[in-house]
Parts: C-alpha cells; structure tokens; sequence
C-alpha cells in the first residue's frame, strides 16, 4: 500500500482509539495529559498510530 | 529569458547544497548541522524535563517557556527547508522521521488552544533516533539487529508463554473474586484478575490483599507461582539471543593498517588496499 495512505489510514485509526478512550477511561479529575481532554486524546493517539503505520 | 533560466539554475544549486547539508551525513557541513541538531533536541528535552519540576517551574517557568518556543521554531524552520530540499517531500513527510519532526513542533503551538499539550514535547525525545544515522554507529545498528533477531525468534514461544499466564491470571483472579468478595475489596472479576496480574508478576503495591485464611493460602501460591513463572521469558530469549550470536557474521578488519566497518563481502581493504582476512569477535 502506498506509504502516504498507509500513514493517514494509521492516523485516523488513532485518532479514533484515542476518542474511543477518552469515552471509555476518561479521567476523573480532567489534569490527565492522555485522557483529559478529547482533542488532546485524539491528536495523541492519532500522531502515535500514524509513527506505527509509518514503520509496518 | 536568460536571467530566468540563471535564476532557476541558481535556486537549483541552492537546493542541492541544502539537501546535501540537511539529509546527508558525509560532508563535513552536513556532520556540523546534524550535531547541532542533536544538540538542540538535546537540549529542548531537558527544558520539558526541567518545566515538569514544579520548584524549577516555579522559579524560571518564563525562561523555559521562552526556550521551548525558540527550539520549536528552529525545529520548524529545518521542517520547512527539509520540505523544501528534498524532491519528494510527500515522502518525507510520511516517513517515520518526517512525522517525528513534525510531532515535535505541534505540542507548543497547540498548546496556546489546548492547556497541557505542553507536556507531549517529550516525544521530541524520539528525535535523538537520529544519532544512529549521524555518527554511523555500524557495529551498535549490527548488535541491535541480533537483539532484534532475538526477540524474533523467540516471540512465539513468549507469545505461547503469555497466554498460558493469562489464562492463570483469569482463574486466580476468578477464584479470589468468590473467595475474597466486594468486603476485601475484590470488587469485580477485572479487578481481582488485576490483583492475580500485581501479585504474579511480583510487583505487589499493596492495594488490595486478601482478608480470609483461604484467600491468603491462594495468593501464597501465586506469588510462589510468580517467582517460578517470571525467569522463564528470559530463559527463553537468552538462549535465542546465544543462537544469533553465534550466527553473526564475523568482522572483517584490515590486517595492515586496522581499518574496520567493511562489508561482510568485502575482499581487500577500502582504506590502504590489502587483502582482508575475516576475524571472529
């Protein structure tokens, strides 16, 4: 697959653990850096699946 | 017409020389710009260290909050030329290390719109990746691969080893749920399976423990369990990570002038020119 594909695919994928997360966990107090915020949670993880789908 | 054709020539050899600076290792300006790269991530990491320190933050939260900007915009200007020099820059972007760069630069800016994003400038940290690439640390890449192999080879028995562990975890989990109970503080199955996970793997923090005589007994034999279980892994990897040693392809060093790093096919020397003899480490 084309690696630019790959990376945006892996990206949204991400994206979408990352909000799946932050509904399901969440965080109690809202300080959490990974879970506190759902725009951070989705930048986060979509930034973490687009350096793995980069690297596959 | 002809001053257009100079001007694209120009701009042509700028780029060129730019590429040959910012990608390449070899030239002496391009060894220079990757160190003080290295230098700057270095650097713009210990300043995220230093601004999670609440005392430091305290005293020169201004200043790191300063140097944190000045590093992400030097991090952003070499993004840029980086996109710029290179003839495919969609590539560059998508590659491993394009992305790194580019996750290295967002947290400062997002963090004017989203308080705390601050705190992901750790991923600059990934940055010093680079450092393999630029002093060409051949023999650390090649022991890095037989790590690698290793790990590889031994994956599957792991693999069979984890899911034997986790079927373990679940029952004494299961069984400490029915026998401890909600009053113990074996809440649920998930968290008795937490439990079972703690006190298997040896760690033990203490936040749950079993009140009845019963429970104590099972828990006893889980952490006896654990003691055995936990050293087969490295029995495991070991002896693969002997295996491809063994396998590894001997150094090839120039026996007249002491030259290593050739290639593994490499018949005569590429420094002084004598025939290469291989040697075993």
């Amino acid at each position: 697959m084309n690696q630019v594909l790959r990376v945006i695919i892996g990206g949204v994928a991400g994206a979408a653990i990352g909000f799946v997360l932050y509904k399901v966990i969440g965080c109690r107090t809202g300080a959490c850096p990974l879970y506190g915020n759902p725009y951070l949670a989705i930048a986060i993880w979509g930034g973490v699946g687009a350096l793995i789908a980069s690297r596959m | 017409m002809e001053s257009r054709i100079k001007t694209n020539t120009s701009a042509k050899t700028f780029r060129a020389r730019l590429r040959e600076i910012i990608f390449e290792t070899n030239t002496p300006a391009g060894k220079a710009f990757d160190v003080v790269l290295i230098v700057c991530i270095l650097l713009s990491v210990l300043a995220v260290m230093l601004d999670s320190v609440r005392p430091i933050k305290e005293s020169w939260g201004a200043i790191i909050y300063g140097v944190q900007w000045f590093f992400t915009i030097i991090f952003a200007v070499e993004y840029g030329l980086r996109l710029y020099s290179t003839d495919r820059p969609l590539k560059y972007v998508a590659s491993f290390y394009g992305i790194i760069d580019l996750l290295a630069i967002i947290p400062t800016p997002l963090s004017l719109l989203l308080p705390g994003a601050q705190s992901l400038l750790v991923i600059r940290l990934l940055r010093i990746l680079r450092i393999f690439r630029v002093f060409k640390l051949a023999r650390f890449i090649t022991e890095m691969n037989v790590l690698f192999q290793a790990l590889r080879a031994s994956l599957r028995k792991i693999a069979v080893f984890l899911l034997v562990l986790l079927t373990l975890v679940v029952i004494f989990g299961s069984l400490m749920y029915v026998i401890e109970g909600e009053e113990h503080g074996f809440t649920s199955i998930p968290k008795s399976i937490y439990w079972a996970i703690v006190t298997l793997t040896t760690v033990g923090y203490g936040d749950i423990s079993p009140g009845t005589s019963l429970g104590q007994a099972l828990a006893a034999i889980v952490m006896i369990s654990g003691y055995s279980i936990i050293a087969v892994p490295t029995g495991i990897f070991t002896v693969e990570f002997s295996r491809a040693m063994k396998k590894k392809v001997p150094a090839c060093s120039c026996p007249q002038c002491g030259m290593e790093s050739h290639g593994s096919d490499a018949a005569y020397c590429r420094r002084c020119g004598a025939k290469l003899t291989a040697i075993s480490e």
